[in-house]
């Protein structure tokens, strides 16, 4: 399944959600619920009991600051934290969370831009483009897809086995946690065995999610994907996982994550440029 | 290294986050801010001249635990079970839930932690220990910070020990 923005009522949806969040005072955040009750039927067991219990709770608790309260919660919410709230509105809202997934995966790589504009025009590394080989990559059409950064996450722990990426980026332990909880959520709440996510997409980013037995491949793309681009990665990757990786995510050794970073920066991300870099290898 | 997946559950305004920014940040907020969804962080300990990187999942507080998705708790190593010594109802519902995250997680190391400490004056604290179905393993505060390392020191501990 591809997750990609492009559901206008969707857009409309979250702006009427928004609309009705950030109104000011208590009867709203009554009239919320009802909204939401009335609207969502998915939401009416999860969300509307909770937020039920929290009215209570905060009456209880804070009657004076009762309101700022909330109201700072929900302004804080929607600003700070989009990804929490996708996640617990994903089942229900659908495709419009989809686009907030694909919106927060766009904030990161925008974040990564910075970090590697700031390390000067092209950034450290050229990158292969899938399956390319070394200096093609110049020669690859404009707007082919190039990989960013490679993840090996251990299943349903989220615990990141080893990675690869072009620059530093957000604090990859956390990436792959987060990463792993918006999965799991997803595959609890509404997908129930069914095809799991294999594409985040959004604007000029593209996260690709292979599954295997024990782990999962997240790879970061600069650029959208073709069917084509999709299943060259795919086999790509299976090559590798069976190579090597099985074989690797095995080993009881204190090197393991790092001999996986080496495989990884070697086959999928990277040709050093700097001498720094080349001493490595 | 050793990463341990640890997860911080109960119902909701129990405290997890607090212990978790009391330990993660050692800080301390009056605020309300409920959680929503899950946030992950990490923090690294060395315990026996290990390194040990606990990435804790705080997830959203819930009155009853089989409504958390069930995926949050797969593979996790310890699970920490909190509830608010001022409020029954979030221990009412103790056995019941402990009993689900054991079927979630068979095995799984499991820390009952009694929070707020610092709002419960000692006789009041024995008849709330009277009446829980479980006795704590430990009873933080994560206003006042104490025990909140211990807690999580501890679990490193049990974690680093089964490891070997
Ligand atoms: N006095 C006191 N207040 C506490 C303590 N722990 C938490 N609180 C307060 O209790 C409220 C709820 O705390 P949170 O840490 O947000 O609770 P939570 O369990 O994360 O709640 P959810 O995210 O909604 O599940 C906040 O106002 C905290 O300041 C404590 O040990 N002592
Ligand atoms: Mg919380």
């Amino acid at each position: 399944m591809t997750i990609s923005p492009e559901n206008l009522d969707n857009k409309e949806k979250l702006a009427q959600l928004k609309r009705i969040l950030l109104k000011d005072d208590r009867e709203e955040l009554v009239e919320l619920r009802k909204a939401l009750e009335e609207k969502e039927a998915a939401l009416k067991d999860s969300v509307a009991p909770m937020i039920e219990e929290h009215i209570e709770f905060l009456k209880k608790n804070y009657p004076e600051e009762f309101r700022t309260a909330v109201d700072k919660q929900i302004e804080t919410k929607i600003r700070d934290s989009q990804e929490e709230l996708i996640a617990v509105i994903y089942p229900a809202l659908g495709a419009m969370v989809k686009k907030y997934v694909a919106h927060q995966m766009a904030l990161m790589r925008e974040s990564i831009d910075e970090k590697i504009n700031k390390k000067g025009p092209i950034g450290w590394f050229k990158r292969k483009v899938l399956g390319v080989k070394g200096s093609d990559w110049v020669m690859a059409e404009e707007g082919a897809p190039v990989v960013e950064g490679i993840y090996v996450i251990e299943k349903n722990s989220g615990i990141l086995i080893s990675s690869a990426s072009g620059a530093e980026t957000m604090d990859e332990d956390l990436m792959a946690g987060m990463l792993t909880a918006i999965r799991s959520f997803a595959e609890d709440a509404f997908m129930k065995g069914e095809q799991k996510v294999d594409t985040i997409e959004y604007d000029r980013l593209s996260i690709f999610v292979q599954s295997y037995p024990t782990f999962y491949i997240a790879v970061s793309l600069n650029g959208k994907m073709t069917q084509g681009d999709k299943s060259k990665l795919s086999d790509n990757l299976l090559e590798f996982v069976n190579q090597d990786l099985n074989r690797d995510v095995m080993m009881d050794n204190d090197s393991k994550e790092l001999i996986i970073r080496k495989k990884l920066t070697d086959r999928f991300l990277i040709e050093p440029v700097s001498q720094s870099m080349k001493s490595i290898e | 290294m050793i990463k341990k997946k640890v997860i911080l559950t109960g119902s909701f305004g129990v405290g997890k986050t607090s212990l978790f920014n009391r330990f993660v940040y050692s800080k301390f907020d009056e605020k309300y801010l409920t959680t929503i969804g899950v946030k992950v962080d990490k923090k690294s300990l060395t315990i026996e001249g290990k390194e040990v990187t606990l990435l804790l999942w705080d997830i959203a507080g819930e009155i009853s635990q089989d409504k958390v998705p069930n995926s949050y708790f797969l593979e996790s190593s310890a699970i920490i079970y909190v509830f608010d010594l001022t409020r029954p109802s979030t221990y009412a519902n103790m056995e019941f839930d402990l009993a689900h995250l054991e079927k979630m997680v068979p095995g799984v190391l499991v820390k009952i932690v009694a929070n707020k400490k610092d709002l419960v004056a000692d006789e009041e604290l024995e008849n709330v220990l009277k009446e829980v179905n479980k006795f704590p393993d430990v009873i933080t505060s994560a206003k006042t910070g104490e025990n909140v390392e211990n807690l999580f020191v501890d679990i490193a501990k049990s974690l680093v020990s089964n490891a070997v």
